[in-house]
């Protein structure tokens, strides 16, 4: 009786790297079909395992991938063809806060600095215009300024005043969503779709992205989105700074998750590729302090493409209730 | 339409649950059994193969018993299961008729 319940044991132990739908739904099964074909077994044979191992990989793998066929990956991008040029002005509050500064004191210093962010202004506009026209449900145009303003983020390292690999990696957030996005209002059905699937909830995003914008200002300013780790950061502001820095990627997090739809998987994958600029800067965050900015920006870019790619292995529910064993 | 051939496994799960449904511990026997003991399923490879056939809409489940204690699910062939099967099963035919021809050729003189 007892090794027949650590037999149990260890299968159960084996069952507990498939996914988390899977395992509610097919776990005690395959337990029962393991121990009947246990025999005098006492402990999973070493086919077995491998075999319980590769299958839960195989598992996780297709639903990282989409290919369970659980998720409509048009829906996910006409989610994000409506939301991301919303979500993307957040990355704008360092350039409003040298404006805001400038007008503050101004002194001809500010202003010099805050004409040389000219290229910065530029894009922003533009990806302003493409919220708008996203907004008013214009589909193609709205898909021409998102690729000008993709096209904006590689030309700003020429243009600024910023060191070239700085500004690639600064950027690497904005560049890599403005590219989703555009290429998410020229070929999923658009931003029409994606009203139909988020509704009101926009009006909900928008006030997050201020909210967010105004405490990227009160923290960091325009320090927001640069490469500075927690610790240089902490030292250079206090940490009080650092809490109302993180506040507002929360609340830029929330904000994304509740407008694309947290209830639908569809959403969560939305919010997943809308959260990739709040992703790399937690990321440079987390780089050591003296990181070379070549090693920075392989990881920012590589981390987020392979969630981008993978599209994450969230967990789905399961809507069906379980017979009890 | 063409498909892309069937792996054996998914043959021999297709094959099993072609007469009748039957739960997981009888898809394993049954195929032990088709395959005259060559090809012997795990686990693990039965349920990541019914996670795909579900999801293609080839099977679905038939029923569930509580025998012992213990979740018994019963698995039936879909109608486009047993579709996709017979076409498989066309393929194969032809395949088989062409190579036993050849092979009749090379028998009766022929050279390669």
């Amino acid at each position: 009786m007892t090794e027949s319940k650590s037999l149990t044991e260890r299968y159960r132990r084996l069952l507990a790297w498939y996914p988390r739908d899977h395992r509610e739904r097919h776990g005690e099964e395959m337990l029962s079909v393991l121990l009947a074909g246990a025999g005098e077994r006492t402990r999973p044979s070493r086919r077995e395992t491998t075999d319980l191992l590769r299958g839960a990989l195989r598992l996780h793998l297709r639903r990282m991938a989409g290919a369970d066929g659980g998720i409509d990956h048009r829906d996910v991008f006409a989610i994000v063809s409506l939301v991301g040029p919303v979500v993307l002005l957040a990355g704008a509050a360092p350039l409003l806060d040298g404006l805001a500064g400038a007008l503050r004191s101004g002194s001809p210093l500010s202003w010099d600095r805050a004409v040389e962010d000219t290229p910065h202004a530029v894009v922003w506009g533009i990806w302003f215009v493409v919220a708008v026209l996203s907004m008013a449900r214009l589909r193609r145009t709205a898909a021409v300024g998102a690729w000008l303003g993709a096209a904006g983020f590689l030309c700003i390292p020429f243009l600024g005043h910023t060191d070239f690999l700085d500004s690639v990696v600064l950027d690497t957030g904005w560049l890599l969503l403005g590219a989703v996005v555009a290429a998410a209002l020229t070929w999923s059905p658009g931003p029409a779709r994606g009203w139909q699937l988020v509704g009101g909830r926009i009006i909900l995003l928008a006030g997050a992205v201020v909210t967010s914008v105004v405490l990227v200002m009160t923290s960091y300013g325009t320090y927001g989105v640069l490469f500075f780790p927690v610790a240089q950061m902490t030292v250079l502001r206090g940490p009080a700074q650092l809490m109302v820095f993180g506040l507002a990627l929360a609340w830029l997090v929330a904000g994304v998750v509740v407008a694309g739809g947290g209830q639908t998987r569809e959403g969560r994958r939305a919010a997943l590729v809308l959260g990739v600029p709040v992703l790399v800067s937690v990321l440079m965050r987390l780089m050591p302090r003296h990181s070379h900015l070549v090693l920075v920006a392989a990881v920012c870019y590589a981390v987020p493409l392979a969630v981008l790619l993978g599209l994450g292995g969230l967990p789905r529910r399961v809507s069906r209730p379980q017979p009890s064993a | 339409m063409s498909y892309a051939p069937l792996r054996e496994p998914t043959f021999l799960i297709l094959t099993a649950l072609a007469a009748r449904s039957q739960h997981g511990y009888g898809i394993l026997r049954d195929v032990e059994e088709i395959s005259d003991g060559r090809v012997i399923l795990q686990a693990g490879t039965l349920y990541a193969a019914l996670d795909r056939l579900s999801a293609d809409g080839w099977v679905d489940v038939d029923r569930e018993e509580i025998v012992d204690g213990r979740l018994r699910r019963y698995y039936r062939l879909t109608e486009p299961g047993a579709a996709r099967l017979a076409a498989e099963v066309e393929k194969l035919r032809a395949h088989t008729r062409v190579a036993r021809q050849r092979l009749r050729a090379r028998l009766s003189g022929g050279t390669a």
